[in-house]
């Protein structure tokens, strides 16, 4: 007979294992044992043990077909296993929800947080006062804004779940970090730990992003209701984390009028219940209690010799790749024999020899490399370590231990030359006064050549960046670097091996001792942790799943970073360098991935390991220190460099007034030795030029330095981006003059108290999407209605500011500049507040004209055009904001590239709001297209007056490639203003001139005669998209152009962007036209990744210009010829 | 390094796209025509249907998470999953070829793939030349991909042109498209219901054989009576007009359809089982396929113990239509390049008469199509809900979404959402589309309002990527736990109401209905989602006892 008395309910997570055994006495449940552990992967095996000791603990009620026994599971692990113990399995989210239901009625808003998931469960009013609606929500696959994120983030600075629990959030400064991904996160986490802040900072500051990700996307539009639980395990332990939630939540029920029970505190009202981290489990029970299926009833505990066995043999269950990494132990040890770099053995210099040596430092991101050279270029010593966290105290270490192996037998060091490079390469050049600091990508092209002097392809994979290399005839013709996106880089496999309680020299080992492996999905490395989590779960051990981390790196190179599945057209010699590289299980990998892309082909590939693979970076900053440095070095000398004792601040005191961003900069206070009265200088790190001194003269100097560079080098992207926003009362004046000449239209005296009306009303403008090439239409069109000009209102350009406060109201999580719409309109909500606001004007534009022939299509891309419906939708979800504000929200439909559907459309949406008669819209929309005409016009002139100058001057300018709403200064994040303060001028694509006699003179060659110079038709089949037909015929201009260099931004999830990859590099490819793209660009801002490209592209472009110059018989070329003749 | 670093020589030479060679007349006989990316039986139907028409056609099998993984690595970064699916699915069927020992070359020269081409906004309009560079990359280089608009007019491509998309070509799909949909249908209702397990499958696998049959032979020339046809018309007429007649008359294809009717009616079901309903929407490709392509949802929330209701093709059709007739209409009158004009009272006439012939047109295919639809249906006999109409879902999306708006699914999504949950027709509405889809994306936006505004529905979109399926499905479960607890509601409440338990409604059916056929059409009870209620209250009328 069942008597059911006891109740087990079993959270297996992706990280931890919960138990929770209830008595029923009376109907009353008392908990009588409970557990909460982290099963390091091993959710079965934890399972197990805690089946282990429940039989042991109450051997009467777990025992086989006990009846007084049911086990409801729940979490991610929980199905697998729902048979083998004879348990039921529920989905965790409604478990929550009945535990909460059960134990905390009073509750409106559940936020639980696990390893790998975020809920948040609403209860709303359904209508019926009895019952409750629930609304509830998970984040997609993506673990961002999850536990896992602070996992990785505290493992990485050091903080155990004790020091974890004493991070504070309130009062604590907070610095901009992406929540949204824990890839980006790391990023910027990284990037902030160089500049010096401190850990509680840093944490307190992804407590932050977390709540941030989680409002602005999770809680799809809807407003988290009081009585607010916390739940799961980081909302349960981390105190910090529950303030965040807390201080979030008292800023959004501020904003939205939320009314709050005066009786209870903010801590009441935020609440992280006893036993919170087992609500899962206890909600596991209370809905199988009530769960009508009948065999729940049925379910008999199976014991736990049965786990024990299913353990044992779901080895042979799961399928996967059927060989280990090699075929047998011959391939292997036949490999090992030709693939690992024989050991260097340093030389050795006895007493009295003086070595005049040239220092590498490469200050990477997760180790530091130091190589000493002689004059002969020999190599006499080398370092590396992996990084502590700051690159001052890495690189003293790194000079010491160069100098000790030097000097240990009393031979003496004398540095000729020091050159660094990496991440850090700037702060150790100005800590440790060296030479010069080199470009990564050059450094290690040069370590690569000078001993392979005929490599084709370099292939450098380093702790966070991958990088390969491509050369021709032993000149760099191309490079690739994966974006801010760690794609299963090196220190993902080292943090993956230690994890598993492996060192990281032990990786190769391991993963060559499994006999199978799982196969990965390659690409981000969040969704490998995720495959991991689940791999285990199937079965799989450390050696298979390392082996099988090993066998995707290639693909993450070649398919995800690099996108060239044709590797024999690189050429035939591919070197492998970088730290990663010492891993021979990848390198076998690698190699194996190589030559099955040869095969077929009449060439066997060359793959050679770097025989200094780790130190690869630090030796080309070695040899160009070597090349460069004329006269003694500058280096502070070995004894000082190792006394430098430094200081960083990072707060409040180093902010900088000298413009509106008022950004926190970086001082490092150095001094030279431990001495009182030594030498001491102050380095300031300030994201740009002006914050780069403390003193407001030298500021001035700086500012006036840098304004006349960008004099010189204008940025029209810039001049474009603030030109959409001016009056349009010329173009306007002059169509109603001329419309009301010729059709003798008396508009004006229809009515003029209708005009005198208009003349107050103020109108509001998101600056957002295509407003930035269609505002001038919207602006005209408007004045000519009789709205003033002096009363529209624009929202603030993008800013972080403006993004963190605007978007809490998201529903979805589109593309970056979609998503921003939101934070604009949020924006004009406010200026509401102090300037009344009666109209949004914020139009669903679904096409617009490219002036482009034989186009299939003038389409704006679907996300853009339905941004409108997502705006209108957030801003009304609960309530009518607009209304509730006085304000009306235009939206018209409009097919901007068909004016006569345009009038139409104007007229039949807004008539009744604008009272329009059909004459004043007509002649509206008239001024509309004559403002577009000239706004179009002045930019091309723009265009036209840089390019004669750059050309007459033999200099480049740049073309920005890109969708024209990233002219916002927040979208691009000022990637391009980094270029024009290196000396290049910035166009935008619409700065091209289209006048016949420009275009006639680049399309002249033999192959263009037959084509319309504005055809893209040869190259671009699909022309559907505006923008995107836009960008291939700028890309054809720029091709046939030699001062005209194209920069292509691209954001992250652009659907139409990523169908022209290949065709643009193609174009470019085809035409030897240096090509560099930004790609996936996001909310975040990885400044450390960004100026790697940079400086890198400056490099590049360096070259190209002084080809251009020094090559004199260029003017017999074919475009000398035809510039001669302009 | 550094000094004799030169980046790159000048610019020289430019790109062209790809170009493949033209599918002549006189290659039909050595040439494979490959399809593939709708639901198994389409394929396998569509493909016969273009068999009857004298070409070698082929269905491929449904695409996998090797076929994505081969479409990653030929294709452009960044692209949405089904284009990484369909693509290195035929990537994948070549080197299966050639594995086999067919040369690159004969691939090239033997096998073509044929596909639905779209006018865009979204990538699926770039997906062409997505096949072309996976395609050069893959090694196929010059392998054809050929293209036929649905949206687009008769006649498309030239005289030299193997495959001549006339009215044969387009009737042979529609038809096709149609009776795989019934079968889809079909399946799905009844699977989860059948009393031999196995034994709709097995059906339906009998049923595609027969309409293969029927598929291969039916492209010739109907007969009909050449007295029929006037004598001024030209051959291509009068051939148009025997496709027309026979496709309105019908006769062979009822033969058929009556063979599968009764293969179908042996299919015994017991609709005493309370099965939650969930109405499949989303993106086209992801709501169609049935792999690894949407997590293999169908199968899964079967074994979840719901009834799924999935989308058929005729209802985008259906769309397409009304979606050709609003962007004419919005056109016309006025000269898209200008602005609009005063109009003279004979050219204001005659633009009115000119819309209203065009939506009169219009009108009749939307009628000849879905009457098509509802005969093949009736001729099936199995109870087949009707299509419905696009004005009705035009009229529930408006409110919140601009119905003009036409990427991807436009404002399906939303609009079978509301239908869907107000209508009573499903207890969840489950939409898979794309990990990234553009339309998709802003319906979930507006998605978000329609579920505040509608407090009974249940309502969930999920992402598909190819990885990551445990997650989304535990998303799934999420939501159908509410959707359970729903239907559990409906079906205690009814069982309440007539005084009964499961034990009472199995004797009623061992007493009345003993042995219920699939095709027995239980007549659906107004406020009622579930099967089982429909099933009791029929149940109960047998009885006598409402």
């Amino acid at each position: 007979m069942i008597k059911n008395n006891y109740y087990f309910g079993l959270d297996i997570g992706s990280t931890t294992v919960k138990g929770v055994l209830l008595k029923n006495t009376n109907g009353e449940k008392e908990i009588v044992w409970k557990k909460y552990e982290r099963h390091e992967t091993r959710q079965a095996e934890k399972v197990l043990d805690y089946l282990h000791e429940l039989e042991a603990l109450f051997p009467e009620i777990f025992k086989i077909n006990s009846t007084d026994l049911q086990i409801f599971l729940t979490g991610s692990g929980g199905s697998a296993i729902e048979k083998v113990i004879g348990a039921k399995y529920y989905q965790e989210v409604l478990c929550v929800s009945y535990a909460v239901e059960k134990f905390h009625p009073d509750v409106n808003s559940v936020i639980e947080l696990g390893g790998q998931d975020a809920k948040i469960i609403l209860y709303k009013d359904s209508g019926d006062p009895d019952q409750k609606r629930k609304i509830m929500t998970m984040n997609d696959k993506c673990a961002g804004g999850t536990g896992a994120v602070i996992d990785k983030i505290s493992g990485k600075l050091n903080l155990n779940s004790e020091k974890l629990k004493k991070i504070q959030y309130k009062g604590i400064k907070l610095h901009p970090v992406a929540g949204k991904c824990g890839v980006f996160a790391e990023t910027d986490i990284n990037g902030l730990q160089k500049l010096g802040v401190p850990s509680e900072e840093l944490m307190a500051s992804l407590f932050e992003a977390i709540v941030q990700q989680n409002l602005s996307v999770l809680t799809r539009g809807n407003t988290i209701i009081p009585k607010v639980i916390l739940l799961g395990g980081p909302n349960t332990f981390i105190p910090g984390l529950q303030d965040a939630w807390r201080e979030n939540f008292q800023i959004l029920w501020n904003e939205r009028d939320v009314e709050l029970p005066k009786d209870l505190t903010l801590e009441e009202l935020v609440f992280v219940p006893e036993d919170g981290a087992y609500f899962a489990a206890l909600g596991a029970v209370s809905y199988g209690m009530v769960d009508h299926i009948e065999e729940s009833a049925s379910l008999l505990y199976a014991g736990s010799a049965k786990l024990q066995a299913y353990i044992e043999e779901r080895k042979e269950r799961i399928s996967g790749h059927n060989s280990g990494l090699a075929k047998d132990a011959a391939e292997l040890l036949d490999f090992k024999k030709k693939y690992i770099p024989q050991n260097w053995i340093p030389p050795v210099f006895e007493e009295g020899i003086v070595i005049n040596g040239y220092m590498g430092l490469d200050g990477g991101s997760t180790s530091t490399k130091g190589v000493l050279i002689d004059e002969n270029g020999d190599i006499v010593a080398t370092e590396y370590l992996l990084s502590k966290g700051n690159p001052i105290e890495d690189t003293i270490q790194v000079i010491k231990g160069l100098r000790e192996q030097i000097e240990k037998n009393g031979a003496t060091l004398k540095i000729a030359g020091i050159g660094t490079t990496g991440y850090a390469k700037d702060i150790l050049k100005d800590i440790f006064q060296c030479d010069i600091a080199v470009v990564e990508t050059v450094a290690h092209t040069i370590a690569a050549k000078t001993y392979y002097p005929h490599v084709d392809v370099i292939v450098d994979v380093g702790g966070q960046d991958i990088k390969i290399i491509h050369l021709k005839d032993g000149i760099i013709k191309d490079f690739k670097l994966n974006t801010q996106c760690s794609a299963g880089n090196g220190y993902f496999l080292q943090n993956t091996a230690e994890g598993f309680g492996y060192n990281v020299t032990e990786f190769s080992d391991v993963a060559f001792s499994a006999t199978k492996f799982p196969q990965f999905g390659y690409g981000c490395a969040v969704f490998l942790q995720t495959d991991i989590v689940d791999f285990q779960r199937q079965g799989w051990e450390a050696p298979e799943i390392l082996a099988g981390l090993a066998d995707v790196l290639p693909k993450n190179i070649w398919q995800y970073v690099a996108k060239i599945p044709n590797l024999s057209s690189l050429g035939k010699t591919f070197v492998l360098q970088g730290g990663t590289q010492k891993n021979i299980a990848a390198v076998k990998s690698q190699v194996d991935y190589i030559k099955d892309k040869f095969n077929g082909e009449n060439v066997e590939p060359e793959v050679i390991v770097h025989k200094f693979t780790n130190v690869c970076g630090a030796i080309g900053a070695a040899f160009e220190a070597k090349n460069e440095t004329v006269g003694p070095s500058r280096f502070i000398g070995l004894d000082k460099a190792i006394e430098v004792k430094y200081e960083s601040h990072h707060n409040e005191e180093t902010r900088c007034y000298y413009c509106k961003n008022k950004c926190i900069r970086t001082f490092i206070d150095v001094s030279l030795t431990n001495e009182e009265n030594s030498e001491k200088r102050r380095l300031i790190i300030a994201p740009c030029e002006k914050g780069s001194t403390e003193d407001v003269k030298v500021m001035k100097l700086k500012k006036r330095e840098i304004e006349a560079i960008k004099s010189l080098n204008p940025n029209v992207v810039e001049e474009a981006s603030k030109l959409a926003w001016k009056g349009q009362a010329d173009s306007v004046g002059n169509i109603q003059k001329e419309m009301v000449i010729n059709r003798a239209v008396k508009f004006f005296s229809n009515d003029k108290n209708k005009r005198k009306e208009r003349a107050n009303k103020v109108i509001g403008f998101p600056r957002v999407l295509l407003h930035y090439n269609l505002q001038p239409f919207y602006t005209a069109y408007f004045e000519s209605l009789g709205y003033q000009y002096k009363n529209f209102v624009f929202s603030d350009f993008t800013s972080e500011k403006m993004f963190k406060e605007g978007s809490k109201r998201g529903t979805v999580d589109p593309c970056f500049p979609a998503k921003i719409s939101l934070a604009h309109i949020h924006d004009l909500l406010e200026k509401n507040k102090k300037r009344k606001i009666d109209y949004i004007f914020f139009p669903a534009v679904q096409s617009y004209s490219t002036g482009l022939p034989n186009v299939i299509d003038n389409r704006a891309c679907p996300t853009v055009t339905g941004a409108t419906d997502m705006a209108y939708s957030a801003f009304t979800k609960e309530s009518d904001t607009f209304s509730e504000h006085g304000i009306q929200f235009l939206k018209p439909f409009l097919k901007m590239d068909m004016p006569a559907v345009v009038e139409k459309e104007f007229y039949q949406d807004l008539k009744a709001t604008l009272n329009l008669s059909v004459d004043e819209n007509k002649i509206a929309i008239h001024a509309g297209f004559a403002a577009l005409k000239e706004f179009k016009k002045s930019i091309e002139k723009r265009g036209k007056e840089i390019i004669d100058q750059v050309k007459s001057q033999k200099r480049i300018a740049l073309v920005l490639i890109a969708r024209t709403y990233h002219n916002d200064p927040g979208v691009n994040h000022g990637i391009l203003e980094l270029f024009q303060e290196r000396g290049y001028p910035v166009l935008p694509m619409s700065a091209l001139p289209t006048d016949k006699e420009f275009l006639g003179e680049v399309f002249s060659d033999s192959e263009d005669y037959n084509m319309d110079p504005m055809d893209i038709d040869d190259v671009w089949k699909n022309s559907f998209s505006a923008s995107s037909s836009l960008k291939i015929w700028a890309s054809k201009v720029i091709a046939r152009h030699p001062n005209l260099i194209p920069i292509e931004l691209s954001s992250f999830k652009c659907g139409h962007d990523s169908t022209l990859y290949s065709t643009i590099e193609k174009i470019m490819e085809k035409s030897d036209t240096p090509f560099f793209s930004f790609k996936d660009i996001d909310e975040n801002n990885p400044a450390g990744s960004i100026k790697i490209r940079v400086e890198t592209i400056d490099y590049f472009l360096s070259k190209y210009i002084q080809k251009l110059n020094d090559k004199k018989n260029l003017l017999s070329t074919r475009l000398e010829k035809i510039f001669a003749n302009s | 390094m550094g000094k004799n670093s030169v980046v790159t020589e000048e610019k020289k030479g430019h790109f062209k796209t790809f170009t493949t060679k033209q599918f002549k007349k006189s290659e039909i006989a050595h040439t494979t025509i490959i399809v593939g990316g709708l639901s198994m039986a389409a394929d396998r139907i569509v493909a016969a249907a273009w068999e009857g028409l004298g070409y070698k056609v082929l269905p491929l099998s449904v695409p996998d998470m090797e076929a994505m993984q081969l479409g990653k690595e030929y294709c452009d970064g960044g692209l949405c999953n089904p284009t990484y699916f369909t693509i290195g699915n035929l990537v994948k069927f070549l080197n299966n070829l050639h594995k086999q020992g067919v040369s690159k070359k004969d691939i090239v020269d033997n096998y073509l793939f044929l596909t639905a081409g779209s006018c865009g906004p979204c990538r699926f309009g770039m997906y062409e030349y997505e096949y072309r560079l996976a395609l050069n990359n893959a090694g196929y280089s010059g392998f054809r991909v050929q293209t036929f608009q649905m949206q687009g007019k008769l006649n498309q491509g030239t005289s030299e042109d193997a495959i001549v998309m006339d009215l044969q070509f387009f009737r042979a799909l529609l038809t096709a498209l149609i009776v795989s949909d019934h079968f889809n249908n079909f399946t799905y209702m009844m699977t989860p219901y059948e009393v031999v397990q196995g034994s709709v499958h097995e059906a339906i696998d009998k049923c595609i054989l027969i309409m293969q049959e029927y598929f291969k032979q039916s492209g010739k020339d109907p007969y009909i009576k050449n007295f029929l046809l006037k004598s001024w018309m030209n051959k291509g007429s009068k051939k148009d007009l025997r496709q027309l007649i026979e496709q309105l008359r019908g006769k062979e294809i009822e033969k058929y359809l009556k063979k599968c009717s009764n293969i179908l009616s042996s299919v015994q079901v017991d609709y005493t089982r309370m099965k939650p309903k969930v109405k499949i929407t989303g993106e086209f490709w992801a709501q169609t396929t049935e792999g690894d392509g949407n997590y293999q949802m169908f199968s899964f929330l079967q074994s979840q113990g719901c009834e799924i209701i999935v989308e058929t093709v005729s209802a985008w059709i259906v769309y397409l239509i009304w979606l050709a007739d609003n962007q004419r209409e919005e056109v016309s009158g006025v000269d898209a390049n200008g602005l609009i004009t005063w109009r003279t009272p004979v050219k204001y006439l005659k633009d009115f008469y000119n819309r209203k012939v065009n939506n009169l047109i219009f009108g009749i295919a939307t009628f000849f199509f879905t009457s098509q639809y509802n005969r093949y249906g009736k001729i099936l006999k199995y109870p087949a809900a009707a299509l419905i109409s696009v004005k009705t879902l035009e009229k529930v999306a408006s409110k919140y979404m601009q119905v003009k708006f036409d990427g991807g699914e436009g404002f399906l999504e939303v609009a079978k959402n509301i239908y869907y949950t107000t209508a009573h027709k499903s207890n969840m509405v489950l939409s898979v589309k794309p990990f990234g889809c553009m339309p998709s994306t802003i319906s979930d936006s507006v998605q978000s309002k329609v579920v505040t505004d509608y407090k009974d529905m249940v309502f969930l979109p999920v992402e598909t990527s190819g990885e990551g399926k445990i997650n989304a499905l535990s998303r799934v479960q999420m939501a159908l736990g509410e959707a359970k607890a729903k239907a559990v509601q409906e079906y205690s409440n009814l069982l309440a109401k007539y005084n009964l338990d499961a034990s009472k409604v199995a004797e009623l059916k061992i007493k009345f209905d003993p042995e219920t056929s699939a095709l027995v059409k239980i007549p659906e009870i107004k406020g009622y989602r579930l099967r089982v209620s429909h099933y009791i209250h029929y149940l109960l009328k047998l009885a006598g006892k409402i």
